[in-house]
């Protein structure tokens, strides 16, 4: 690790369009462990989301466009931190937006190398010790699929929740399938997208955890909606809630206290 | 007809912008600057013997042994005489490693190939094995019918230890060095099945209900 | 058959409250899964196999004008025949002809994903008696059915459903116990034993077409490939000319692949080498052999970014890790291939303006990709065809210009700002903690609640009053 004198590493943090408007706590969550771990965080004022949902939907122009935006408003930074595993892989794939050779492609490909979802960057780039917590209960873990295959977050979250020692993993039986959110497909095929987070949902209840965890707010939104319709008492959080003890805030979906 | 053999062959080549195809050679060479692997291949750390007995038990086949070819019509016995063979014959291969040896009467031994299609259980000859898979390797030709291997309920295969082994590959350098391939090659792992039952594992679809492998050596 | 990609939307819906289907998908669905994992532990340089794999298919593929000539070379010196056939249309009428000059009255079938692409079964039964031989084909072919499966084509039938069809069809009769799986398996065999015995042709597929020896590489577990081109007097094989590989070494490579990816096999029961037609010598076997080679949109591919797709082994691992597949079968996708190759394939071989749900219908969580034997990148491909639907206008009206509204918005991020600043407390008044109605969010709240947005602001709003900054 980084001796006392040196600089300490600058993080730009993408907070991603969905914590941005639904759930603020994840990107202060997140603000505050890059601290503790010794980085200078900064969040740029001018940015919206990374382009997936026009990516994902064949809208090419637009989805370069905003890549030119994160592009430029994130060109200072020695780090980009996302809470979320698609928007950084995301912004991994911009390159694949611009010409082989224009400047574009070179500032994207600079970008890319510079881009961490933050599970992995705390436990990978930074190599924080597992944060203590007295956080405690039966959880269950997530692996949201963007993390999982294109950026290969597995066992990052798990070391990092291992400083929690009142903290019991019950394993999901289907671990790497798919919750059914999939951006935009959730409510194209809402039918389809339905069965399968009832499935993931069966799964999760199947474990006997009392929080389900995971590192992407879509995924979790679309759990934490499916759970609460069966009426299901589990609750729903991102990671980064349980690693710096902000687990006093409603868990996702849930009722907030009065006043 | 040779219009769309044309027409194919000339999109195949604006496909991959060239009007003549490269020889075989320069394919070849290309084919070995791409594989610079070390032949990914299942290991196991016993004898070939055993790990082809091994995965034939794995795959529901069956297994003796015998010092010497001559045993095999008392291995064959062995076999046969626990099993309900429904008044079906046996009949034999046209190999000469089995019509010459000396078949006991009470076998009931058919050599006519002409009424395979009637028999509950065909001898044959086994040309190699392969360790890796507990394949038997059965080319056809006139030591070996094709249709032997499927139409009867049991497969009995006469395999010499010494032909067993490792890799598939090995076959075909054997089978090429001696000539070019046969009109088939059935490579054989175990009795015929199917899952296609609500995925249920059965025994016994359309080709033999059981395999026994006789090792000789 | 009938193609009717444009329902899948409807089809979907009708599997997701089939119950007999969702019973039989159930039952299929971790089976494959598992099988497949445990056979890749015997060989744990599985991934270095993958990219042998794919080396081999994009080498054949680059090369195929000169593994074509070759194989068809080889194929004719040992006493076969090759034919060629653009399209579907000149496939059908190149078989029909070789049974019309065999003055054929009875073919027997072996299961082929080719021969489905290009119609085979309509046009054969209306000219000869044509009988499936591989249970699951017969099973479907009984119930008038297409596939739902490219290695597991009755997958979706239970076995209530196999003994009424058995009974029916076999007995003429209904409504009898149901029948035990070994039961139903022997009497086919028995029904089925006739038919192999007085065929006249016999019609396969090709797992591999070898290049130097000219061989026709097929695999099965029943054994109903060999008796359908062993015993009738006539072999025909149809396949597509992307099943070349270059010898007999690398098709050892590929089955490896094939049947751990496929059924979870180190390698099926039978695999099967031909090589030509039967030998002046030979006590057995077909008199004639043609091997029809077709193109059916093959080449097109050949020349464009979607190349890759040509490696597909038709395994069909990609939809035994397919969640969307697990839903709703294989007969929603509409045609011959379902999953995540079929949401490619029907749209490369039928157009994608009939099709455009199959490629959308599709979380991108790339699964498929990590278990695809030849490593083909299928969510990519798959979102290229959204980019083509996207930019042809086959996307619609309303839905492009709903992104690109979007998309304006987000390019703008102080008023993106300032819009989702005051939608937050507008939503905040449908609930509290999560709403189960919200406006203009129907799809969602059909089958979950609605989080509602949490905390105080929006995170840069908090962000600013806490770092005591003035909005400008």
């Amino acid at each position: 690790m980084a001796d006392e004198q040196a600089p300490r590493p600058q993080v730009g943090l993408f907070v991603t369009c969905l914590v941005d408007f639904f759930r603020p706590g994840i990107g202060f969550a997140s603000v505050e462990l890059l601290e503790q771990a010794g980085c200078q965080v900064t969040v740029p004022e001018a940015q919206s989301c990374c382009g997936q949902p026009a990516y994902n939907s064949g809208d090419l122009a637009d989805t370069a466009g905003l890549a030119r935006q994160v592009i430029e408003n994130f060109a200072a930074f020695d780090y980009v931190v996302a809470p979320s595993g698609s928007c950084a892989g995301q912004i991994k794939k911009y390159p694949d937006l611009f010409e082989t050779g224009s400047a574009w492609r070179r500032r994207a490909e600079d970008l890319a190398g510079r881009t961490y979802e933050i599970l992995s960057f705390l436990d990978e780039v930074m190599q924080i010790e597992p944060p203590r917590s007295d956080f405690s209960g039966r959880v269950t873990y997530h692996d949201s699929c963007s993390g999982l295959r294109q950026l290969g977050i597995k066992d990052q979250p798990r070391r990092l929740l291992s400083g929690s020692p009142a903290l019991e993993l019950n394993e999901l039986s289907e671990s790497e399938t798919c919750c059914g959110f999939g951006g935009t497909f959730c409510v194209k095929y809402p039918d389809i997208s339905t069965r399968m987070v009832n499935d993931k949902t069966d799964d999760i209840l199947a474990t006997g955890a009392e929080t389900v965890l995971g590192g992407d707010l879509g995924c979790l939104m679309n759990i934490a909606g499916r759970l609460k319709r069966r009426g299901a008492p589990v609750k729903v959080r991102h990671a980064v809630e349980v690693l710096a003890g902000h687990t006093s805030e409603p868990a996702i979906g849930d009722e907030e206290e009065a006043g | 007809m040779s219009e769309q053999r044309a027409e194919i062959l000339r999109r195949v080549q604006q496909a991959l912008g060239r009007q003549k195809a490269p020889s075989v050679d320069i394919a070849a060479a290309d084919l070995e600057t791409r594989l610079t692997d070390n032949l990914p291949r299942p290991e196991w750390n016993t004898d070939s013997l055993s790990r082809f007995c091994e995965r034939l038990e794995a795959a529901a086949g069956s297994h003796a042994r015998v010092s010497s070819i001559n045993e095999v019509p008392r291995a064959v016995g062995d076999y046969l005489e626990n099993l309900e063979t429904d008044g079906h014959k046996t009949g034999l291969s046209p190999h000469p490693r089995l019509t010459e040896l000396d078949w006991p009467e009470d076998l009931g031994i058919d050599r006519e190939f002409a009424n395979a299609r009637t028999w509950g259980t065909a001898i044959a000859v086994g040309y190699m094995g392969i360790a890796e898979t507990g394949s038997v390797v059965m080319p056809s030709g006139p030591t070996r019918p094709t249709t032997l291997n499927f139409l009867p309920d049991r497969h009995i295969v006469v395999l010499a230890i010494e032909d067993i082994v490792d890799y598939m590959e090995s076959v075909w350098d054997r089978l090429l060095a001696e000539g070019e391939m046969p009109r088939t090659v059935n490579v054989i792992t175990g009795p015929s099945r199917t899952a296609d039952v609500e995925q249920t594992l059965q025994l016994g679809a359309h080709g033999p209900r059981s395999l026994h492998v006789i090792l000789v050596g | 058959m009938a193609v009717a990609e444009a329902d899948f939307r409807a089809r979907a819906r009708k599997a997701l409250s089939d119950e007999d289907l969702q019973s039989a998908l159930a039952k299929a669905k971790g089976g494959f899964v598992d099988k497949r994992a445990n056979a890749i532990l015997d060989l744990p340089e599985f991934e270095a196999l993958r990219e042998r794999g794919r080396q081999i298919k994009d080498h054949t593929l680059a090369h195929l004008d000169t593994y074509l000539e070759q194989f068809e070379g080889n194929v004719t010196r040992q006493g076969g025949q090759v034919h060629y056939a653009l399209d579907a249309e000149s496939a059908r009428e190149t078989i029909l002809g070789i049974c019309r000059d065999a003055a054929a009255k009875q073919v027997i079938k072996a299961k082929t994903m080719a021969g489905e692409e290009v119609g085979l079964n309509e046009a054969l039964e209306a000219e000869f008696e044509t009988v499936e031989s591989d249970l699951g084909e017969y099973i479907i072919q009984l119930a008038k059915e297409p596939p739902s499966h490219i290695i597991a084509p009755a997958v979706h039938k239970t076995r209530a459903q196999i003994t009424e069809l058995f009974d029916h069809h076999h007995h003429q009769k209904s409504g009898g116990p149901l029948r035990e799986t070994p039961d139903l398996v022997d009497e086919a065999r028995g029904v089925l034993r006739e038919k192999f015995l007085g065929a006249d042709i016999g019609i396969s597929g090709a797992n591999f077409l070898v290049a130097e020896t000219g061989t026709i590489t097929l695999v099965t577990n029943e054994g109903n490939a060999d008796l359908s081109t062993s015993l009738p007097r006539v072999h025909i094989a149809i396949a597509g000319v992307e099943k070349l590989v270059p010898s007999m070494r690398e098709v050892s490579s590929m089955l490896r692949l094939l049947a751990r990816s496929a059924t979870g096999q180190q390698i099926t029961a039978y695999t099967t080498f031909i090589t030509g037609a039967r030998r002046p010598e030979d006590l057995d076997g077909p008199e004639e052999l043609h091997v029809v080679l077709i193109d059916n949109g093959r080449t097109r591919m050949l020349g464009d970014e979607f190349r890759e797709m040509l490696r597909c082994i038709r395994c069909g691992a990609c939809m035994n890790h397919c969640p969307v597949y697990s839903a709703i079968g294989g007969h929603a996708y509409g045609w011959v291939y379902p999953g995540p190759m079929g949401a490619v394939l029907t749209p490369m071989f039928r157009g994608l303006d009939s099709s455009q749900d199959l490629p959308n219908a599709c979380t991108l969580n790339g699964r498929c990709q990590s278990v695809c034997p030849v490593k083909i990148r299928l969510p990519y491909l798959i979102r290229r065809l959204r980019d083509q639907s996207f930019e042809q206008q086959i996307t619609g009206p309303f839905a492009r210009w709903a992104i690109r509204t979007w998309g304006w918005l987000a390019r703008r991020p102080a008023l993106y700002q300032q819009l989702t600043g005051l939608m937050r407390p507008a939503l905040r008044l449908f609930g509290r903690g999560s709403a189960r109605r919200v406006p203009l969010a129907g799809a969602w709240t059909a089958g979950r609640d609605f989080p509602l947005p949490s905390g105080k602001g929006t995170f840069q709003q908090q962000w600013r009053e806490k770092r005591g900054e003035k909005r400008t």
